[in-house]
């Protein structure tokens, strides 16, 4: 397939075909070119430029299962755990584009920056993509959404080549924060906006955790997979926020989110921001690393431990478990990825403040010089500490879009690597059709039942001072597995996922340039997954569930001192592994 | 769990029925601090009456309502009788709300009695709930040792988050608070690292709001 194929293809928005979930939901008028692709309308349904579209994709070898695939992670299906369907493809190439989902400005009443000021320091410090998400809510339904378009139009142009997104920090019905956000175009305003009237907790003072608010919620992220369906914006992407910060994302509603449309809720902060909150006093605010310092209340989920309220070597418990609520949902085949952010409000570190005046009409004056340094302040800067990096086709908005629908996507705090390249393929004397297939991260590897499995990780270690101006030293990696069962939980409020630990460690300190670990993951009987965890291995204590599953997890951060330069991690998504007949 | 530090006592039964003295009051507290300012109320109005009050905070469900929709009610036994009517005039009075005050209360909204009903069985079975006020506060809420902590007989055990170690030797800096909580008949603090090796109380006093200023 050529690179012009892979492209086009990748930002369509297809149903995954043989997933229950995606099957009977209102998306009305499907595109052209999802239904095109799918593979379950015969080529009477079609309209003669749907028609034309199949025949050049069939041309190019490209239909249902395998544009499923190109379209999003697809996990593990029941249909493929049976064994149906096509062998994977090989490697792509990919440009991969660091970001940050979640960043504030002077449009947020805790905020103070102008877009400019995020947007160009997060370039200097070293981003490709920004999204900028003010908080949802009534000042910002009436005047925010709309007074911060012209900044981010104008920061577009101001730094060509640097992405800037607009989106919005929505208030989830019955729970956390979650990054709404959309490609550019000329209705991104207004879907904004509407989105926001209509869905916003705040807005429809819909906060408390009641069975009506959760359901709108739902409805909310179905809403934005239909205003995509009928391109009134290019694509939409949501991912939650700080999730285990108050214990109000109950395992249920992270599930429900995701099955409302797999295409729109892709993941959650694997690692939220406010970073330095943990800075000790004296040069920092000694509070809580990531804000991370509540105990549960009234709207919290009641089967999360007190330990899931803080974080673990800067990361949410969700994702920082071995065997946690991030690993339960991968282990029922579905696909969920991580993200790191700044959720950059307040700068640490800078010399900036609030100019008079108080938040009017939805914003702050500009920022003034303060004649002092704050280090009382909880955020970095963009790029400054937490990256999300995004295997993406070309360096454009729908590109890095659909690269994080796709799950090509690792994290990193403090510049820990410079490269990561997960390729998980199958091994073979060539007498299978799979053998050399090959998937990267987000992906499915399909290959023949018996097929001999290979892990390569290809890491290059960092070569540059981060912007506390050391090179960091990446002195472990860690192997994470787990079994799929694609029937699922029964139990939908499931954090746990028992099969799932880490299977092996490898001390690479001292490793310099690029270097490979091929590994031998067995003979394919089941579906499987595997990811990847790395750390300066400076902090570790055994994982939540016992040092059987993690023996060397990253350590619950301590209150008021958890310095985050002395304690970096990078965390990648899964690729699967699917026995075919 | 890691670092569990208990005393060698054997917890006290159930009581086996609300005292005369027990009250439960809902005022549909949304957060801790809402329901800490009630606390401060009743202790004003109650706090002259004979013997230390022993106040709880209860999380509790309202009817219609997921599971993860509740909000805290409050329990009290006071050393000797309650009026609920005087209770629930002056509470009501200060907070500028609607109040349930049970048993004996002023006929209230049934969701709050039900909430301040259910708070009082928590706290007369010692089942669950949150221990704002009780005897031997004052002694305890300073830097003390795990030891004296427990010595003092206010809680019966000391449980740290995992892989924090503690010992009847280590320090906890209580001067912000304790609310030590009731698990099963026993009053158990949970605890956290802080900076300096100093344990500190899970619980924090200043909880950090939704969309805070940063």
């Amino acid at each position: 397939m050529t690179h012009t194929h892979t492209h086009e293809h990748e930002h369509q928005h297809q149903h995954t075909h043989g997933h229950e979930h995606t099957h009977g939901h209102e998306h009305s008028a499907p595109d052209d070119l999802t239904l095109a692709a799918a593979s379950d309308a015969s080529d009477a349904d079609l309209t003669p430029r749907e028609l034309s579209r199949r025949v050049l994709m069939r041309a190019a070898g490209v239909t249902g299962a395998l544009t499923a695939g190109a379209a999003g992670m697809s996990g593990v299906t029941p249909a493929m755990a049976a064994g149906e369907g096509a062998a994977s493809r090989g490697g792509r190439n990919l440009t991969w584009l660091a970001g940050d989902h979640h960043i504030h400005t002077q449009f947020s009443s805790d905020g103070m920056y102008r877009v400019q000021d995020q947007a160009q320091n997060g370039r200097a410090y070293g981003l490709d993509w920004m999204v900028i998400t003010d908080h949802g809510g009534a000042d910002h339904a009436r005047y925010g959404v709309e007074k911060v378009n012209p900044e981010i139009r104008e920061a577009r142009e101001q730094l060509p080549g640097t992405l800037v997104f607009q989106g919005l920090e929505w208030n989830i019905p019955a729970a956390e924060h979650g990054t709404v956000f959309v490609a550019p175009g000329r209705r991104e305003v207004e879907v904004l906006k509407s989105f926001e009237s209509t869905y916003d907790g705040s807005v429809r003072d819909a906060r408390d955790g009641t069975p009506a608010n959760e359901k709108l919620a739902v409805a909310a992220i179905q809403w934005l997979g239909t205003q995509v369906a009928r391109r009134r914006v290019d694509d939409a992407l949501f991912l939650a926020n700080h999730p285990a910060r108050n214990g109000i994302d109950s395992p249920h509603e992270i599930r429900a989110w995701r099955d409302a449309d797999p295409r729109i809720a892709i993941g959650f902060e694997g690692a939220p921001g406010h970073q330095a909150g943990g800075l000790p006093k004296g040069y920092g605010p000694g509070g809580a690393r990531g804000g991370y310092g509540n105990s549960p209340g009234g709207s919290s989920f009641a089967g999360y431990p007190p330990e899931s309220y803080r974080t673990w070597g800067g990361f949410d418990w969700m994702t920082s478990t071995v065997g946690g609520l991030w690993d339960s949902l991968l282990a029922e085949g579905k696909p969920w990825s991580i993200s790191a952010n700044s959720d950059s409000h307040r700068n640490w570190g800078d010399t900036s403040t609030r100019p008079e005046g108080g938040f009017v009409e939805g914003q702050y004056g500009d920022p003034v010089y303060a004649g002092e340094i704050a280090l009382d302040r909880s955020d970095f800067w963009p790029g400054f500490y937490s990256r999300t990096h995004v295997g993406a086709s070309d360096r454009s908005y729908r590109a890095v879009m659909a690269g994080m629908r796709a799950g090509r996507m690792w994290v990193d705090h403090g510049r820990l690597v410079k490269a990561v390249d997960v390729q998980v393929r199958a091994t073979g004397r060539g007498r299978s059709a799979t053998a050399g297939a090959t998937e990267s991260l987000g992906g499915t590897l399909r290959a023949a039942r018996g097929s001999r499995i290979q892990l390569v990780l290809t890491v290059t270690a960092q070569d540059l001072p981060n912007w506390s101006q050391f090179v960091p030293s990446l002195n472990r990696i860690d192997l994470v597995r787990g079994a799929v069962d694609v029937s699922g939980p029964s139990d939908r409020d499931a954090f746990t996922a028992p099969d799932t630990k880490v299977v092996e460690r490898w001390d690479t300190s001292g490793r310099t340039g690029t270097f490979t670990i091929t590994h031998d993951l067995g003979t394919l009987d089941a579906p499987f997954y595997v990811r990847l965890r790395g750390t300066d291995g400076n902090h570790s204590q055994p994982g939540a569930l016992g040092a059987q599953i993690d023996a060397e997890g990253p350590k619950l951060d301590v209150a008021g001192d958890a310095d985050p330069w002395v304690d970096l991690w990078f965390y990648t998504n899964p690729v699967w592994v699917v026995p075919t007949r | 769990m890691n670092g569990r530090v208990t005393t060698g006592r054997v917890p006290r039964g159930p009581v086996l029925g609300p005292r005369p003295g027990t009250v439960g009051l809902d005022a549909g507290s949304n957060d801790t601090a809402a329901v800490e300012h009630l606390v401060g109320l009743v202790e004003q109005v109650l706090g002259g009456a004979d013997g230390p009050l022993l106040v709880s905070t209860h999380l509790v469900g309202a009817p219609g309502r997921g599971e993860t929709g509740r909000h805290h009610a409050v329990a009290v036994t006071a050393g000797s009788a309650v009026d609920p009517v005087a209770l629930a005039a002056s509470v009501e009075d200060a907070l500028d709300a609607a109040v349930a005050v049970t048993p004996g209360g002023p006929p209230a909204r049934t969701d709050l009695e039900s909430g301040a009903a259910a708070a009082v069985s928590e706290h007369t079975a010692r089942s669950a709930g949150r221990l704002a006020r009780f005897a031997g506060q004052d002694g305890v809420e300073r830097v003390v040792t795990v030891g004296e902590l427990l010595e003092s007989g206010t809680v019966d055990a000391v449980e740290a988050l995992p892989g924090i170690e503690v010992t009847r030797a280590s320090t906890l800096d209580l001067r912000e608070w304790a609310r030590p909580v009731w698990r099963a008949g026993r009053r158990v603090l949970s605890v956290q690292a802080g900076a300096g090796g100093v344990l500190l109380p899970f619980e924090r006093r200043v909880q950090v709001p939704c969309c805070h200023d940063h």
